[in-house]
């Protein structure tokens, strides 16, 4: 039986469709017309709507650009049949900075793709385990677990999870927090509130916080308390397989997560 | 003395004539309001509404008397030393505080209550609740102390299980030492729909 997310898809899921789409219609004009510069109009506008929309969700400035910096190139790729002092000349240095922006802002557009991609699988495995969909959303964190675990233990946890990209890892001398979001990007370092996190303090005390954003990416509402303690387990668990040494545990039963 | 009680007096004896009114009080064996309005240069109601205040309180007497045209009040001392001994222990919520400790509670469901934590701890130091219905809803925040943020820290979830109240502060690892605060935050956020009683 395929077990089928719980969650709604990423709106970047729409890229490689969108591109076959705008190729296709580009094929269609170029032989009717004999060139596609509408098309290549329409392909720019996909670049940069999307751009904008990425980074109204993730606040990262990293998207904007690039989402500008290929939907204009797009259209510069086309525009030199229609306007007369845009040539291949113009063309070549407008894509070379757009492959350098991309290089430049690799690590950041890289980074948080992983972050998310790895909030998607942590959600999907906390959802597995919740039946019940009578909401109950509230924007305080659930404070309901308690395990065992030296400093260094979890401050290891930590930075090998921070390592991975499978959270953002805050380390203070009295608390460890990892942050993961389907929304604002953790790498903005944003407000608490505003994003979902799990925290460790010092006593084995455990705080669960989703986010509304995150909890709203659910299809249905589940039954909240349920979800949050469900992710404080799957949280419990890896931190047991680090403390065994089987990390490898935790990326295999991570990926088991992708749906 | 009740609080209420010394209050009253308070608004008094803050007043600038109060002190003057007393004087002649002290050394007349009785007068009017009229007479005391004249010596000290002010209004006839205004003497006559402090020395009815102060009848009220128990610290004058007053006499009808039938002179001249109509009768009229002479007012004088019943006791020379006036103390205002209030006991705050009475204001503490004493009445079965057991009783009140075992109702169960939990977070109410889309109260829109935001609680605020202190950027990493481990417990709230705010929460901002909404006061008022349509346009003329209002945001009010309530700073919290340690304890009280700490309790609502572990407020049951609005799906989860209803606690006691001793419940969720034993939970929370707070003292029954202040369990009048914790009531009386309790009872605020009762009032204002945020906490759900079985």
């Amino acid at each position: 039986m395929i077990s089928r997310s719980k969650l709604r898809g990423p709106i970047g899921r729409i890229g490689p469709y969108a591109a076959a789409v705008f190729i296709s219609l580009g094929l269609i004009e170029a032989i009717i017309t004999g060139k596609p510069p509408y098309s290549a109009f329409a392909f720019g506008c996909f670049f940069i709507v999307l751009g904008i929309i990425e980074y109204q969700r993730t606040k990262l400035i990293t998207y904007l650009i690039l989402g500008l910096l290929w939907g204009t190139g797009t259209w510069h790729s086309m525009a030199r049949f229609i306007v007369s002092f845009l040539s291949l000349e113009t063309y070549i240095p407008h894509v070379i900075v757009a492959l350098a922006a991309l290089v430049l802002t690799w690590p950041v557009f890289y980074g948080n793709e992983k972050l998310e991609s790895n909030a998607r699988k942590l959600f999907n495995l906390a959802a597995e385990h919740v039946h019940e969909a009578f909401n109950g959303f509230t924007d305080r964190p659930y404070s309901g677990c308690k395990t065992e675990y030296t400093r260094d233990e979890i401050s290891g946890f930590a930075r090998f999870m921070g390592g991975k990209k499978i959270v953002k890892s805050i380390v203070q001398p009295d608390i460890v927090i990892l942050s993961f979001s389907m929304g604002i990007s953790p790498l903005k370092e944003p407000d608490l509130q505003q994003i979902s996190y799990i925290s460790f303090d010092n006593d084995g005390n455990i705080s669960v916080h989703i986010s509304e954003y995150d909890y709203k990416r659910f299809k249905e509402e589940l039954t909240f308390d349920q979800l949050c303690a469900s992710l404080g387990d799957v949280f419990v668990r890896f931190l047991e397989y680090y403390k065994k040494g089987l990390e490898s545990r935790i990326i295999v039963e991570l990926k088991s997560g992708a749906k | 003395m009740d609080f209420k009680t010394a209050a009253r007096f308070g608004v008094y004896f803050s007043k600038g004539y109060a002190e003057e009114i007393f004087r002649l009080l002290v050394n007349y064996k009785d007068i009017s309001a009229s007479e005391a309005a004249s010596r000290l240069s002010l209004h006839i109601q205004t003497v006559q509404d402090f020395l009815e205040a102060m009848t009220s309180l128990g610290i004058l007497s007053k006499k009808e008397v039938y002179e001249k045209k109509r009768p009229y009040f002479r007012y004088s001392l019943k006791k020379k030393k006036i103390s205002l001994d209030i006991d705050l222990a009475s204001l503490l919520e004493q009445k079965q505080p057991e009783r009140k400790l075992s109702k169960k509670i939990r977070e109410n469901k889309d109260s829109g209550a935001r609680f605020t934590t202190a950027r990493y701890d481990p417990y709230f130091s705010s929460v901002v609740i909404w006061i008022g219905e349509g346009r003329d809803r209002k945001e009010r925040k309530i700073n919290l102390t340690i304890p009280q943020g700490k309790f609502l820290f572990h407020l049951p979830f609005p799906t989860a299980e209803f606690l006691t109240i001793a419940e969720i502060m034993q939970k929370a690892g707070v003292d029954m030492i202040h369990s009048p605060e914790i009531l009386d935050i309790v009872e605020l956020l009762e009032k204002y729909g945020v906490i759900k009683v079985k």
